[in-house]
């Protein structure tokens, strides 16, 4: 069966201050129909630039699409024209986004905001758009939902909210919703609730799933396969059981390493991984991480490792993968 | 929304009438005479019929009773007679307002279409050859007084192309015609309308560029929005609410500049009867123009305050 998605060495780069930010380098990945993908790695690494590429929420200035393919249900959407990608977006991807509290807009009524996709692409008139509307808030849990369809957002609370962005993806039953970092700005408790949220609604409407996250232990529990991205670079892409069972690419060891076990949990800093993010100005000549690695090797500052199989259906790209089965915790020696 | 402006109109009482004392001091301080002023200078003067003017004129009484009588009178609707042609004041402002109005609504509705729509434009199209054209001639605009805009119109226009008429309202002798009309208009609206348009252009355009990457505006494109509707709903939306206190603002400005447009161009508004009141010292006249313009300053501010309001339903429901 043909995947729902294919994405072929995409590359989006930005251009500002005379100097040029290799934001997407060549990723490559596939989506099947109902499958759940999460895309993980440290802020910067050029997740939401590569699903925002995607949709062509990419603009120039500053930035621009230069490469590759994004094949969805067999049409590339790099290709499209604005008014044909136009009739994807909102219709059969959807994307919710980081930030709930500066994703809708403040002057105008969560009622308008959900129906105008409904009316824009399926064809309803206001007032069906409204009854909809009022269907997909109770759907995603928001309580007396009929009555808040006139409600601007600051009267609602950053989860609730969060919620609301969720209906909206969800309107015209799209085959693909992509959340970037849907939690990131809620607290603890809501966090946890959205994600059930989320995975209940997958499991009820069927559709896949991008879930984008800095944090590996957010997605263990509802996701089928886990890339992990570096410097706008695939690092390591796998099942997500072996992938944490068995990481094959020292970064991801680092980031599973960077999860607080349950007596860190309170502590004001989270453990994170030693040495400066990657400068995304400069194309890198070998790995892009071997500068935090603490398993480099000369190689690695030459040449660029290739993502190559590693195992059933994961790949890695790292010059001592096979090396790295024997090691458990970030840091230890080989 | 009704209590709200209802409060708003009884907290501006105590202002109209702290309005009305300065008027009346003011107008009483003024240097020179109207009776002087009445009594051409080469008629002999008659301490005697100087004395008689002024008792029938009522400016023989201490200023407070003066003030009295003329508040009273004011109350109801009664703004004295003109001490030149002895018309009633209200009456004279009643039958001038409406060439004013005329005069600033089409102006300020001019640039507030042209200048939002321009400065839009500009930002969109931010750094590009058109950016610059409007931002010089937004400068440009911005710097040119009224007055001297009008005349350089004028001598344009009108006395070297001789495509406009230089003066009044409507051409003498002619029945009243809408063509004819704004042909008059056309100059006067022009020059005060540029100013503004220039104004509303600038501040369009910054307030755009502020809001063009917010996220609201990245999740109503990734609904599939058109560019027209993301821009004129969800960005426009936003970016006019600190452009709707600029407007506000210049309402005023606006109506003190139609002042000097109406002398220049003759236009038969309270602005021209104004200033001939004020070189015939006619204080009834004065007082009644200065008043209007407190209301039109009340009047718009409690306008913006609403337009406000309206589109900002963070403050509404405040
Ligand atoms: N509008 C932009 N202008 C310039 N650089 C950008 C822009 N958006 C993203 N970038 C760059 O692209 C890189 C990847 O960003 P992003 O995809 O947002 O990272 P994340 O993995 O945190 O989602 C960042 O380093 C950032 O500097
Ligand atoms: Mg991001």
């Amino acid at each position: 069966m043909a995947h729902l998605l294919e994405v072929k060495d995409l590359v989006t780069r930005f251009y500002s201050d005379r100097t040029t930010i290799h934001a997407v380098n060549g990723i490559s990945y596939t989506l099947d129909e109902g499958e759940s993908l999460a895309i993980v790695g440290e802020s910067g690494s050029g997740k939401s630039v590569g699903v925002m590429s995607l949709m062509g929420l990419i603009r120039y200035p500053p930035g621009r699409v230069e490469g590759g393919e994004a094949l969805f249900k067999g049409r590339d959407l790099l290709k499209l024209s604005p008014s044909e990608i136009r009739k994807v977006c909102g219709r059969e991807i959807a994307m919710v986004f980081q930030d709930p509290m500066t994703s809708l807009n403040p002057v105008l009524p969560i009622g308008l905001q959900l129906g105008e996709s409904l009316r824009k692409h399926m064809g309803m008139d206001k007032a069906q758009a409204q009854v909809r509307a009022a269907e997909l808030l109770a759907l995603v849990g928001l309580p007396n939902a009929a009555d808040r369809l006139k409600d601007f957002p600051f009267q609602f609370s950053g989860g609730q909210r969060q919620r609301i962005m969720i209906a909206m993806g969800l309107a015209c039953d799209p085959s693909l919703l992509i959340a970037d970092e849907p939690t990131t700005a809620l607290d603890v408790t809501i966090q946890a609730q959205i994600v059930e949220l989320v995975k209940e609604l997958q499991q009820k409407l069927g559709m896949a799933i991008i879930w984008i996250s800095h944090n590996l232990a957010l997605v263990a529990g509802m996701v089928d396969k886990v890339i992990v991205m570096y410097s706008g670079y695939i690092v390591e892409q796998a099942p997500v059981d072996d992938l944490y069972e068995r990481p094959l690419h020292p970064y991801t060891l680092g980031l599973l390493h960077a999860i607080p076990t349950l007596e860190q949990r309170n502590q004001e800093r989270l453990a994170s991984i030693e040495g400066m993010p990657p400068d995304l100005r400069k194309p890198v000549t070998g790995c892009p991480f071997a500068p935090r690695c603490p398993y480099a090797i000369e190689k690695c500052l030459q040449a660029i490792p290739p993502l190559q199989a590693v195992g059933p259906q994961r790949t890695s790209a790292c010059w001592r993968a096979e090396e790295l089965r024997g090691v458990h915790t970030f840091g230890d020696k080989l | 929304m009704t209590t709200y402006i209802l409060r708003r109109i009884l907290i501006s009482l105590p202002i109209i009438l702290g309005i009305t004392i300065i008027v009346f001091l003011l107008a009483n301080m003024m240097p020179g005479d109207a009776v002087l002023a009445m009594i051409s200078s080469d008629t002999p003067m008659e301490a005697d019929l100087i004395k008689l003017r002024q008792g029938q004129l009522g400016l023989d009484l201490p200023l407070y009773v003066q003030y009295g009588r003329w508040l009273g009178n004011l109350v109801h609707g009664n703004l004295g007679f003109s001490f030149q042609t002895g018309e009633p004041v209200a009456r004279m402002i009643v039958t001038r307002i409406p060439a004013t109005l005329e005069l600033m609504g089409i102006s300020l509705l001019i640039s507030i279409i042209l200048g939002v729509i321009l400065g839009t434009v500009s930002a969109l199209k931010q750094y590009s050859a058109l950016d610059y054209g409007l931002t010089l001639f937004g400068f440009t605009g911005i710097s040119i007084p009224d007055f001297f805009l009008g005349m350089i119109l004028i001598f344009i226009f009108a006395l070297k192309l001789k495509w406009f008429p230089t003066s009044g309202m409507v051409t003498a002798g002619t029945d009243f015609s809408w063509g004819d009309n704004l042909r008059h208009l056309f100059l006067p609206g022009l020059a005060l309308a540029l100013v503004r348009t220039s104004v509303f252009m600038r501040y369009t355009r910054a307030s755009v560029l502020e809001v063009i990457n917010d996220d609201y505006v990245r999740t109503a494109r990734a609904k599939g929005m058109t560019e027209f509707v993301v821009i004129a709903r969800h960005v426009l939306r936003n970016a006019l609410i600190p452009v709707i206190t600029v407007i506000g603002v210049s309402l005023t400005v606006l109506f003190a500049g139609a002042v000097i447009i109406e002398t220049i161009f003759q236009w038969p508004g309270i602005g021209l009867m104004f200033i001939s009141a004020i070189s015939l010292r006619d204080s009834p006249v004065i007082m009644g123009y200065v008043l209007v313009s407190a209301f039109v300053v009340l009047i718009a501010n409690l306008l913006t305050d609403v337009v406000y309001s309206w589109v900002d339903p963070r403050i509404r429901y405040e």
